[in-house]
């Protein structure tokens, strides 16, 4: 029996030589590819007790940190300015790798430091010493950011200001939100019922750029723009009757009282602008065409998601939702579409963009919410470089936009001075008694800021003065 | 190797019990830094049951060497430290389990369960003068094997945990019966095989294909099918796995007969292929060991692969060296602490740690053998290599289970996972394994006492 036995002791080593194989094969030669896998919580764990780069506000305000702790995570991350900067800043917590804002778009900057991981690793058992970290300064104008959210607290809605020559995002706040530091707390049992509380009753949300708006008559500014390229000048007549019947029965009608409508069928493109006349554009769009309108949308930005920060080698890109027109191939949707009343929708990012182009005399920029990274010695590592997205108008056109957008301020809500501004006020799609108000603009004597701000459950005169405040305190 | 007429062994006492306590030793180290480190304090609770854990093992120890001088001395210090290592796991993930929120104390349950194994295991050393009268009681130990496997089927006692129905609870708690019944229907099994050894020998021919006998294999099949049938009822084809490596590595040693291996090994592949086309947990675990990665499988809310993945995760984050004792979060795993600890302590230990148990593993399992082949009792040898070999193969199907070279089973690792009817199978195993090595052993084979002592593996002759 002992040689059967002996056989039998060798068929174990054979076994015994496979596991430690396969272990060793998991363990070391596999593990660079494990350590990558976007689901790998292990490897997350391990980065929570890093250190990790700072983000700062332009002005060099700190806005997320990491603090030595005494736990087992050595680091605990603390962001001083609370949720006034949550849709800035993101947050690094144990119940999720980083899935939002700047703690996402640059993860892997603000994690890795300047080398990689097993880099770093690999060096400190030499040195025992960890690679400096890196901080990502955001475009963020941090009192620009407090007085939005501050004007926010209490209701729902967002603000969106941007540097339009830049494209730089001087403020991105949302209402309601969420205090990023209650995230970050090491109790993985509390961390995960507050996350997924939140992720559930909507606090994580950026109005801003991840919820979709009636754009209603701030649309204006694309059909106009449109018609300035066909040829109508400002002054040119169009038609805009009181009423305008589509073939389904379906009535557009003027909403804004105007003298003019009852005498006349038609008015100036600037008269039908500053009164936001919604027969006239209708009547406009179906004249242009399907075609021509989607062409000028996407000009402005609408049909793809727009990068805010982040992507390739930094993290995985914040992205903001695609604004869309909508099915405008259907003429009536197409009539509707130019009246504001259609299904097209936008993000109130959309809307800053769009104001920014005629700001900037034309010329759509990429909106970035960061500006560089700096190594811990305040060295410039890398910088985001503005960058072009489109020129939809030309300078001259811009200009016209503009002059019809100071006199619609003029008509709507003259306690704004000389603002260029839209405004409109549009019915929830899923709760019709509910209006949401937007109002965009900027000063056309200073156009280094463009605002745009969307209250819910309010009208078009609160959103404007909204903006106002906003661009008095950008203008600072 | 011929071999003098040898005087008497040499009685080395100092061995075993120095190796005892060297084991000791060097898992209360472990135990102690890695508490100090995660709460800076020993509770009383853990250093009194690790106080008299420690004190079981010396008395082992002490009882092995008045009662049995000539057995092999790295048994207990092995077992010792093995258990020691699991203790010390267990408790770490306990306490990442309070940091989480949701305290446990499977260490300290683990640790008054060693204590358990170790009275028991000493008990038997000591009074258990002649295991050969087992072989009078074989059928009563089948029976009694049979109805122990049955009986998590019980309504109102049998429990169902992670799909497979093999626990049983008795009042406050829980235990798997399986651990026992392996240890009984060995040696049914042993005692069977010795007593129709020469039959076995024989064979009828069917065409070219030499075949056992019916009427000798006939009552052996009986019990193996009934055992497949018990298992596959209660859902665990892991343990089934074990059955079938005893059955099959103890009739091939009484037989020598590789046809025997193929049978066994045949019938296994088929009652696989028959389970994966009835029930849909087997084909489940037969999906996700071909693809673990994929993204369906592993967030599907029933039998995903995500236990699996993160297993692997906690093999890729301990990399080389571990992260140590008290560092890492090895509980991030579901079953760190019982199914999956050899992927918790891959991520403590790393690759290094895990080649370190695996030796300790390889040391207990050569061990066995020797003693398997060192007895002269024929019935010895049978239950001494039925016991290690299948306890070698359940770790290899643990551990080739995590690591993707086989489908998942739900096996637990013998000493070190958490469940207090493993660990007093395991340690029940080691001692009979030291009681077999009482037995008279061939005068021209070794008589050594060596720490392990690997004449018996040579070839004689």
């Amino acid at each position: 029996m002992n040689k059967s036995l002996r056989q039998l002791f060798i068929a174990v080593l054979v076994l015994f030589l496979v596991i430690t194989c396969s272990t060793f094969f998991w363990s070391i030669i596999y593990a660079p590819s494990l350590d990558a896998n976007p689901e790998n919580t292990v490897a997350f764990y391990h980065e929570v007790g890093m250190d990790r780069g700072e983000i700062l506000s332009s002005g060099g305000e700190i806005l997320a940190e990491s603090r030595k702790s005494g736990d087992t995570f050595n680091y605990q991350r603390s962001y001083p300015e609370g949720a006034a900067f949550a849709p800035v800043t993101g947050f690094f917590s144990i119940a999720t790798p980083p899935s939002r804002g700047v703690e996402m778009g640059y993860d892997k900057v603000l994690s890795e430091g300047s080398g990689g991981v097993w880099q770093q690793k690999f060096e400190s058992i030499f040195d025992g010493q960890e690679e400096g970290e890196v901080d990502v300064e955001t475009n963020v104008e941090a009192p620009v950011q407090q007085e939005a959210y501050s004007l926010l607290k209490g209701k729902t809605g967002a603000v969106v200001a941007i540097d339009p020559k830049t494209g730089a995002i001087l403020a991105l706040a949302s209402s309601p939100t969420y205090d990023p530091n209650l995230l970050a707390v090491h109790n993985a049992k509390e961390a995960r019922s507050l996350y997924s509380s939140y992720s559930q009753d909507g606090s994580l949300t950026d109005l801003a750029t991840e919820y979709l708006l009636s754009p209603g008559s701030t649309f204006n500014i694309l059909t106009s723009s449109l018609a300035l390229q066909k040829g109508i000048s400002p002054s040119g007549q169009v038609q805009a009757p009181t009423t305008f019947k589509l073939p389904s029965g379906m009535v557009v009608a003027n909403r804004v009282y105007y003298p003019l409508y009852t005498m006349h069928s038609q008015m100036s493109l600037s008269d039908a602008f500053s009164h936001s006349s919604s027969t006239a554009f209708a009547i406009l769009a179906q004249k242009f065409g399907a075609q021509a309108l989607e062409e000028e949308a996407a000009a402005f930005g609408l049909g793809s998601q727009i990068r805010i920060c982040g992507g390739g080698s930094n993290g995985s890109a914040m992205l903001s939702l695609a604004s869309s027109l909508g099915d405008v191939g259907d003429s009536e949707n197409l009539a509707l579409t130019g009246a504001g009343e259609g299904t097209g929708q936008v993000t109130l990012l959309q809307e800053a963009m769009m104001v920014g182009a005629v700001a900037d005399r034309g010329t759509v920029m990429r909106p970035s919410l960061v500006k560089r990274t700096l190594s811990s010695g305040l060295q410039v590592l890398s910088v985001v470089p503005p960058s072009r997205l489109s020129s939809p108008l030309t300078s001259q056109q811009a200009q016209e936009v503009e002059s019809m957008m100071e006199s619609l301020t003029a008509v709507q809500d003259p306690s704004l001075g000389k603002t260029a501004s839209v405004m409109a006020q549009v019915k929830d799609g899923s709760q019709p008694d509910r209006t949401d108000a937007i109002a965009a603009g900027f000063e056309p004597s200073d156009p280094n800021v463009a605002v745009a701000v969307m209250l819910e459950n309010s009208n078009a005169s609160q959103a404007a003065s909204l903006m106002g405040s906003v661009l008095k305190e950008a203008e600072k | 190797m011929r071999h003098k007429a040898v005087e008497k062994p040499k009685r080395r006492r100092g061995g075993r019990i120095g190796l005892t306590l060297l084991a000791i030793l060097a898992g209360c180290l472990a135990f102690a830094s890695m508490m100090l480190k995660l709460k800076g304090a020993i509770p009383w609770p853990y250093l009194l049951t690790g106080g008299v854990d420690c004190a079981m093992a010396i008395l082992l120890a002490i009882l092995v060497d008045r009662k049995i001088p000539a057995s092999i001395r790295s048994i207990v210090p092995v077992g010792v430290l093995l258990s020691l290592v699991g203790i010390t796991q267990i408790t770490r993930i306990d306490l990442e389990y309070a940091q989480n929120g949701s305290p446990t104390d499977f260490g300290l349950r683990q640790m008054i369960w060693l204590a358990v194994a170790l009275a028991i295991s000493s008990f038997v050393v000591a009074f258990f003068a002649d295991y050969r009268k087992l072989r009078s009681l074989s059928y009563a130990f089948m029976a009694i094997g049979l109805i122990l496997l049955a009986l998590p089927l019980v309504p109102g006692i049998g429990e169902k945990v992670n799909g497979a129905k093999v626990w049983v609870k008795f009042g406050g708690f829980s235990w798997q019966p399986c651990e026992f019944a392996k240890l009984f229907l060995a040696i049914f099994f042993a005692s069977y095989l010795f007593t129709h050894r020469d039959k076995f020998q024989e064979k009828s021919k069917v065409g070219k294909i030499k075949l056992p006998r019916l009427k000798d294999a006939g009552p052996l099949a009986a019990v193996w099918i009934l055992v497949a049938v018990i298992l596959v009822a209660e859902g665990d084809l892991g343990i089934c796995l074990m059955f079938f490596a005893l059955f099959t590595g103890m009739v091939y040693v009484a037989s020598k007969k590789k046809i025997w291996v193929l049978c066994g090994v045949a019938a296994f592949v088929i009652l696989l292929f028959a389970c994966a086309g009835l029930f849909p947990t087997f084909s489940s675990r037969i999906d996700i060991w071909l693809h673990p990665f994929s993204k369906q499988l592993y967030f599907r809310s029933f039998g995903s692969s995500y236990q699996l993945v993160q297993g692997l995760f906690a093999l890729g984050a301990g990399g080389l060296f571990g992260t140590g004792f008290g560092a890492g979060y090895p509980a991030l795993t579901p079953f760190a602490n019982s199914d999956f600890i050899y992927s918790s302590l891959a991520e403590q230990l790393g690759f290094v740690g895990i080649c370190l148990l695996l030796l300790m593993y390889l040391c207990l399992i050569t061990a066995g053998f020797v003693i398997a082949m060192r007895t002269e009792d024929g019935f010895g040898k049978l239950l001494a290599s039925g016991l290690v070999f299948s306890l070698a193969f359940q770790i290899f199907t643990i551990a080739g289970g995590i690591t993707l070279v086989l489908p998942l089973t739900g096996l637990t690792m013998p000493f070190l996972a958490s469940g207090g009817s493993s660990l007093t199978a395991d340690w029940l195993i080691l001692a009979l394994l030291m009681v077999i090595d009482k037995s008279p052993r061939p005068s021209s084979g070794s008589e050594g006492t060596g720490i392990l002592d690997l004449s018996a593996l040579r070839r004689s002759k």
